[in-house]
């Protein structure tokens, strides 16, 4: 499609991509699509594109949105989010999509792919109605979970024993088995707390996403402490349920809580969702 | 019963932000799609950019070189902590309006953040690198005064 030399810059020639950034998929409202005045990346003003019982997000760009500037792709990428929960407010709860998703082919293709779609878009805003996003992550602390660890297990209780009358080679074997001990306990320890969690998680939201322990973007040098993340799709009372557990847990073993939303629910959109069919992108160049 | 802890968004609510916009989200997959791979790059470049970025924010960019780690390091989890008392900021409104964004900007506008990052990938990563490794806060505190150098004597 995309002909060789599509890195020429020749802005005629990209225009005839005709191309749709899109931000998300809502119930369509024509009362709401009336008023409607919400501006995205770098100001874009956003317009909506229905088919069926469903309406588009989106503003006419070609190319993707790139920068090696931080602030420049911060800045893109607080755009599209609150442009998302600005759309989420009047229409309800939206289908995200993901930052940088553009298709060629205008308004018409962008019907195509809503009305192919139609189902699958259909049953996620379904099941996201009145819901939106929470982040949920529980960091413990190592120290407090060693001390509380150690004073529990025999095993430890036996090794300080022997490591109290040890010469200093034995001394030195000793705590290496020491160490090992405390460390195959902090990581059971992590296990089962995850699980818990977890399990209370799922007892009182919609759905649950296990993150795994470390976020992509680290923003420390190292976690300080064992972790666990998930992402919950929560109503306002499950919210709350869920703010109540948090609270129990939040001194155990010297956990600290971070609880964010509500987001626009990235984690629980559809995971793809089909091609248009064949109705081609057009012209070519 | 106490409140329950609300959910907010602290300080580094930036790193969800990028997770949940360039991890998450539909995906469409058709040959209507302008350039899908590229998205993926982005979103590698990007979080190395941040991870340094937020680093330096997140510590003020105010340290004097030789300020110990450790203790910055825990006042940075004790900050995290404190987000979790119930009582404050029930900034629960989906209105979009990031506080941090603004300090995050005056931090950026003033320093050399974006400075160090102009050299393209290679040189994100290897903030993002020294950012992981030790002495970054040292680092990141020289960061104003020797981009301005930097630039000015010619870095190429």
């Amino acid at each position: 499609m995309s002909s060789d030399d599509s890195g020429g810059g020749d802005e005629s020639a990209s225009s005839t991509r005709n191309g749709r950034y899109l931000y998300c998929v809502v119930r369509r409202d024509d009362d709401a699509a009336a008023s409607f005045d919400v501006s995205g990346v770098d100001g874009a003003p956003l317009t909506l594109v229905s088919a069926g019982g469903l309406s588009a997000v989106v503003h006419d760009r070609d190319e993707p949105y790139e920068s090696d500037e931080t602030t420049q792709v911060r800045d893109w990428l607080y755009d599209h989010q609150s442009a998302v929960e600005r759309v989420g407010e009047t229409f309800g709860t939206p289908v995200p999509f993901r930052f940088d998703t553009i298709v060629r082919g205008g308004d018409e293709a962008v019907r195509a792919w809503l009305d192919a779609n139609a189902e699958t878009l259909n049953e996620a805003l379904t099941a996201l109605d009145g819901r939106w996003e929470y982040r949920v992550e529980v960091e413990w602390d190592r120290e407090a979970l060693v001390d509380r660890l150690t004073e529990d297990d025999e095993r430890l209780a036996e090794l300080d024993d022997r490591l109290a009358d040890a010469s200093e080679g034995t001394a030195f074997l000793v705590e290496k088995q020491y160490d090992r001990r405390v460390s195959e306990l902090v990581t059971e320890r992590r296990r089962t707390r995850s699980a818990s969690l977890d399990e209370e998680l799922r007892r009182r939201t919609a759905e649950v996403v296990e993150l795994g322990d470390a976020p992509q973007t680290p923003l420390t040098e190292t976690p300080s402490g064992p972790t666990a993340r998930f992402a919950v799709l929560a109503d306002d009372d499950e919210r709350d349920a869920v703010g109540s557990y948090l609270d129990t847990i939040a001194d155990e073993d010297g956990a600290s809580v971070r609880y964010t939303g509500p987001w626009p629910p990235y984690t629980f959109a559809p995971d793809a969702c089909a091609p248009t069919g064949e109705d081609g992108p057009g012209p070519a160049e | 019963m106490p409140d329950p802890v609300r959910p907010g968004r602290d300080s580094d609510s930036l790193a969800d932000v990028v997770e949940l916009l360039l991890d998450k989200g539909v995906v469409i997959n058709a040959d209507i799609v302008v350039s899908v791979g590229e998205t993926e790059l982005l979103g590698i470049k990007l979080r190395a950019a941040i991870a340094s970025f937020e680093t330096a924010s997140e510590y003020g960019l105010e340290f004097p070189s030789g300020t110990d780690m450790e203790a910055v390091e825990a006042a940075s989890d004790r900050r995290r902590e404190r987000s979790v008392t119930p009582a404050a900021n029930p900034e629960l409104s989906p209105s979009g309006d990031f506080a941090e964004r603004d300090e995050a900007s005056a931090v950026s506008d003033g320093d050399g953040g974006d400075g160090t990052n102009d050299g393209g990938d290679g040189d994100q990563r290897s903030d993002r690198e020294s950012a992981n490794g030790d002495g970054d806060v040292s680092e990141t505190s020289k960061e104003g005064e020797a981009t301005e150098a930097e630039t000015d004597g010619g870095g190429e």
